[in-house]
């Protein structure tokens, strides 16, 4: 038995769209937000400026941000009357691009920047002592702090791939264009296909699970399991 | 020469150090003793440019180094090579920990490695090198400092208390480095220690510190076995002293 058999061949297909829509517009508004997000959170951790506080209170309030309310945002920006309007990008997959892009931004941008403010202040002057220039310095802190930026990429695409208020609204649900995982198992449950809704949910968990698996190899490649270690023999 | 001239440091109301002077020269070996908090450390960050002085010189083969822009004082620094006492290590292995020193000089791969091979053999961590360094226990790490500050063949070695966290067979391993560091290489080298048996063993010349004030200062035979200083007197005899 194969899944031709489960789905039926037209069922699959479009099972198939739908996987590949979630996971190139997640995949793609991730990649986007950790282009900008590591060097910015980096860049806040490891230079002190007027207004820093404010800064990391406001990113770490908008690493919460309601998915629903970035869609309600988004799509007044994108809808005709919007700023974006004449960019006619309502109910499309760069728009669900941009709502994903747009939550991403403060979940890599925070978790960057505590993991690189983390970095002991000691191993700094370490890299200083050795003779390092600036760049070096910088360098060697955003290797040093590599766990905990991987890590941030890790939730910003488990947040992404599972949020289905914003791109609901502003990618329509549309058949074989803008239907992604979350938003048809939303669709399924309503009509009471309660079996393709499920069959959806555990493509959407076992995929996701395979991509985190993946990311999580890269962050624990040749380090172990990391933090503190409780001492054996001790109830 | 690494030559310090009245060094004032002070964090807030408390005076780290005052008006100390110190003159290093290669091939000898410069010991500053001292009771916790006595200012040994600084004196030492203050040399590596990890802190500035509040007023004071410091000379380096007689090119002032305070006035050193930043690119003068990187170079100033890859001349030096300091070992801290609380060391800090990179998540990297052993190896990489001990290399890491050449690739921000941009050495050539093969010397690198070379080097490398020849500072981790002479720690007894050639073993480990390809062991994550932060496994390692505490006796371990300090020698792995002590390889990575090695490998880059520095013309000065700054050591912050090099063998607190040692047994006494690796007090002997790092102390043989140290010496044959200064007399093979002419290396110049400034260690600090609250040990004054340690001093007695391999230092040429002392400079005995207590609360940011030097007290004496002179070759290490005279100082530590006829003290003029009745301070260093009692410090040499485990008595608790305060400037």
């Amino acid at each position: 038995m194969d899944l031709t058999d489960i789905f039926g061949q037209s069922l699959l297909n479009e099972v198939i769209s739908i996987t590949a829509l979630s996971f190139r517009v997640t995949g793609l508004a991730v990649a986007l937000a950790a282009l900008l997000a590591i060097p910015l959170g980096s860049l806040l951790g490891l230079f002190d400026f007027r207004g820093k506080r404010a800064l990391v209170t406001l990113i770490n309030t908008l690493m919460g941000l309601p998915p629903v309310v970035v869609g309600l945002m988004l799509y007044l920006v994108l809808s005709r009357s919007g700023a974006l309007g004449p960019l006619d990008l309502l109910y499309t997959p760069t728009a669900m691009v941009m709502a994903q892009f747009i939550m991403a931004i403060p979940i890599i941008m925070g978790l960057s920047y505590s993991a690189v403010s983390a970095v002991p202040q000691r191993l700094v002057e370490r890299t200083v002592s050795l003779g390092a220039t600036r760049n070096q310095l910088v360098i060697v802190i955003i290797r040093e702090a590599r766990v905990g930026i991987l890590a941030s990429i890790v939730a910003a695409f488990g947040g992404a791939i599972s949020e289905v208020g914003a791109i609901m609204l502003v990618g329509g649900n549309i058949r074989y264009f803008t239907r992604a995982l979350t938003t048809a198992i939303v669709l399924y449950t309503n009509m009471g296909e309660f079996g393709m809704a499920i069959a959806l949910g555990l493509i959407l968990l076992s995929t996701s699970f395979m991509i985190n698996l993946f990311l999580t190899y890269l962050q624990m490649k040749g380090q172990g399991t990391r933090g503190p270690k409780l001492p054996r023999g001790i109830d | 020469m690494l030559r310090l001239r009245n060094i004032w440091k002070s964090y807030g109301a408390r005076e780290a150090l005052r008006g100390i002077s110190l003159e290093a020269e290669g091939g000898r070996i410069s010991c500053i003793i001292g009771p916790n908090g006595s200012g040994k450390t600084t004196i030492l960050r203050i040399a590596d440019l990890l802190e500035a002085p509040d007023v004071g010189e410091i000379a380096f083969d007689g090119d002032d180094v305070l006035s050193l822009g930043p690119e003068g004082r990187i170079d100033y620094r890859r001349r030096m090579a300091m070992v801290f006492q609380q060391p800090a290590l990179y998540d990297l292995t052993v190896y990489d920990n001990v290399a890491m020193g050449l690739r921000i000089r941009g050495m050539d791969k093969g010397v690198a490695a070379k080097r490398i091979e020849e500072a981790l053999k002479a720690v007894n961590l050639y073993d480990l090198r390809a062991t994550r360094a932060q496994t390692l226990s505490g006796g371990e790490v300090q020698r792995l400092c002590l390889a990575g500050a090695m490998a880059v063949e520095p013309e000065c070695l700054l050591l912050d208390e090099p063998t607190a966290n040692l047994d006494p067979a690796n007090v002997i391993i790092v102390e043989e480095i140290i010496r044959e560091y200064a007399s093979d290489k002419k290396g110049i080298v400034v260690f600090t220690t609250h040990n004054m048996f340690e001093a007695k063993r391999i230092a040429d010349r002392v400079l005995l510190l207590i609360e940011g004030r030097a007290i004496e200062e002179g070759d290490a035979v005279e100082v530590l076995n006829n003290p003029k200083e009745d301070m260093t007197a009692r410090f040499l005899k485990g008595e608790m002293v305060f400037g």
